[in-house]
């Protein structure tokens, strides 16, 4: 019996232009999860999403969607793929492009015009669809892309950057949808510059480096594989200055700053202030009222692989 | 937002057949929407203005004025600029601004879009020129007194063929250099200019063959029977009589051609990734 293979996978794949090598054996799988791609810029994200949608192929490796190489047909027939480049079909109208797009995934005239109308409305585009995409503003054209990657239902969606130009309203909108799809069965790997929205959504993330995979997993996990790294939290209380005094004389503790409402504590040991603190709160009543990591964030870690 | 999804597939796709008749309609809607045709339309307009007060003159026969102006107006300067342009805008703009990779996402061959684009930029070529001709032919035929052996329809009919089949194999050149090629408009400019040039030099040079006026004027020539004075003036390189056989019929002659033009051009379409980067 053959396991069920994943949505996508990258098998080692290495890319290079001429000399410049952008990718460098790069593997990891995608399931029914929203999975986050960080870099640089020129890190080689664009590059493995291309991979991924089977614009490009690998010169090593093999790039997988359900098993089956990702630029084969069986495979675009399941893949949508939202790219980042500005342009469009300037002179078509919103609507028209879409259901021009789903005509080739075999639907007839008529459906492929009514999904496409269906889907630019659910991503609240309804009243702009029947414009020209040349009078579109940059976030409008941003679902529209969006569109032309969901219509026509596809197994796995990789989006690249697809937070631009987006407003906030909509920014939360687009995250709350991404995150509904891992619920249907759907692999989302999605690109953003914007680390504290991209880890409001996604399950886990792939850090990429100069065309190297640097890490992947949650990012409380990868947080805590970080070697020799102080770490900062913030504790509230109800004696600010007694309380400050009680943690500085904990062994673990390396400095504590004294903030307006909150002390902010650096430690050279999680594990042990963790244990220390609740021994503290457990003797002292009120003492401790809150305690919250400074730099578990997505941010912290981008910037601690990236040093 | 809810964005609904399954994971069920969509249908098998639209075919081979299916997605070149999508691809030919989508590509002839770019194509209306581009102002360079509309202006050349006007243009086409205005070389009829000029031929009607040409014709007013009355200084040549009215059947040797039209062919003279549809061949070396229409089928020698329109004709290749404006099939091997609209064919380049169909393929190149895409690939150009990347918008192509909307095409390639889909679970559709290359072959057929390719195909697809050719056929409609011949198509919109051909209408464009066979409007300009039939412009031509009324603007000579609202004088009916300097038509010798009275006003003759055959002559126009013989054009439309040359402009059809001579659109395609333009239209072949440019989607192959669209596809092959970052400045395809340039290596369609040299193209044409050569076969200019070639197109002067006497039959004997085989390289005439690889032309595609050379074998649209051959086939006119066969079509009009016109005398030998009017035949020097269409083709003043030929040397009748010598070495006609070199050429071959002259239709299977631009059919191959546009065979192997579009065979390259397919070639180029389907295995390259039109990466930015690849191509810088």
């Amino acid at each position: 019996m053959s396991a069920t293979p994943p949505l996508l996978e990258f098998r080692d794949v290495s890319k290079w232009y001429g000399a410049i090598t952008a990718l460098n054996g790069v593997g990891f799988c995608l399931g029914a999860e929203v999975v986050g791609l960080v870099g640089n810029n020129g890190a080689g994200k664009s590059t493995l999403l291309r991979l991924g949608a089977g614009l490009l192929k690998p010169n090593l490796g093999r790039a997988l969607v359900l098993g089956q190489p990702a630029h084969s047909t069986a495979a675009r027939r399941r893949l949508g793929f939202c790219p980042d480049t500005e342009r469009l079909f300037e002179s078509l109208r919103g609507r028209d492009f879409v259901a021009w797009m789903l005509r080739y995934h075999g639907m007839t005239r008529r459906a492929a015009r009514d999904r496409a109308g269906e889907v630019l409305d659910e991503l609240g585009l309804g009243a702009a669809m029947h414009r020209r995409i040349r009078e579109y503003s940059k976030g409008m054209r941003q679902r529209v892309r969006l569109a032309q990657a969901l219509g026509h239902r596809p197994a796995v969606v990789l989006l690249d950057e697809p937070m631009t130009g987006l407003d906030p309203v909509a920014r939360r909108e687009l995250a709350d949808a991404i995150t509904a799809l891992p619920r249907r069965g759907i692999g989302v790997l999605v690109s953003s510059h914007v680390l504290h929205e991209l880890e409001a959504f996604v399950d886990r993330v792939v850090f990429v480096h100069q065309g190297r995979l640097l890490a992947e997993g949650r990012v409380a996990e990868l947080r805590d594989q970080l070697p020799g790294e102080r770490r900062r939290f913030r504790v509230k209380g109800g004696n600010l200055r007694q309380l400050a005094a009680r943690i500085l004389a904990l062994p673990q503790v390396d400095g504590v700053t004294l903030d307006a409402d909150s002390l902010s504590v650096v430690v050279g040991s999680a594990g042990g202030f963790h244990r220390a603190l609740t021994e503290l709160a457990a003797e002292w009543a009120d003492g401790v009222v809150e305690i919250e990591p400074l730099d578990e964030d997505l941010n912290f870690v981008f910037g601690h692989l990236m040093s | 937002m809810s964005i609904e999804h399954s994971t069920t597939d969509t249908a098998a796709g639209l075919g081979f057949a299916g997605t070149w008749f999508e691809s030919m309609r989508q590509s002839l809607v770019l194509l209306l929407r581009n102002r360079l045709l509309w202006l050349l339309l006007i243009g086409e307009l205005v070389a009829g203005i000029v031929a009607w007060g040409v014709a007013g003159r009355g200084r040549l026969d009215g059947f040797d004025l039209y062919c003279l102006l549809a061949w070396w107006f229409q089928a020698w300067v329109v004709l290749p600029w404006a099939a091997m342009y609209l064919a380049v805008y169909a393929v190149h703009s895409e690939i150009e601004d990347r918008t192509v990779q909307y095409l390639f996402l889909r679970p559709v061959g290359r072959v057929p879009l390719l195909l697809g684009k050719w056929l409609a930029s011949s198509l919109v070529a051909t209408v464009l020129v066979t409007i300009g001709g039939l412009v031509l032919y009324a603007a000579v035929a609202a004088h009916p007194d300097i038509w010798a052996d009275g006003v003759d329809p055959v002559a126009s009919h013989a054009f439309v063929e040359v402009f059809a089949v001579g659109a395609l194999a333009y239209a072949a050149f440019g989607v192959c250099f669209a596809a092959a090629f970052r400045r395809p408009l340039v290596w369609g400019a040299v193209f044409v200019v050569l076969q200019m040039v070639i197109g002067l030099l006497p039959i004997s040079a085989g390289v005439r063959a690889l032309t595609v006026s050379d074998p649209m004027r051959r086939h006119l020539v066969d079509r009009l029977e016109p005398d030998q004075r009017l035949e020097q003036q269409l083709w003043p390189g030929q040397r009748l009589g010598v070495g006609e056989d070199l050429i071959g019929e002259p239709i299977l002659a631009l059919l191959a051609l546009s065979a192997v033009l579009l065979g390259l051009g397919l070639f180029s379409y389907c295995r390259a990734e039109y990466d930015s980067r690849n191509r810088e």
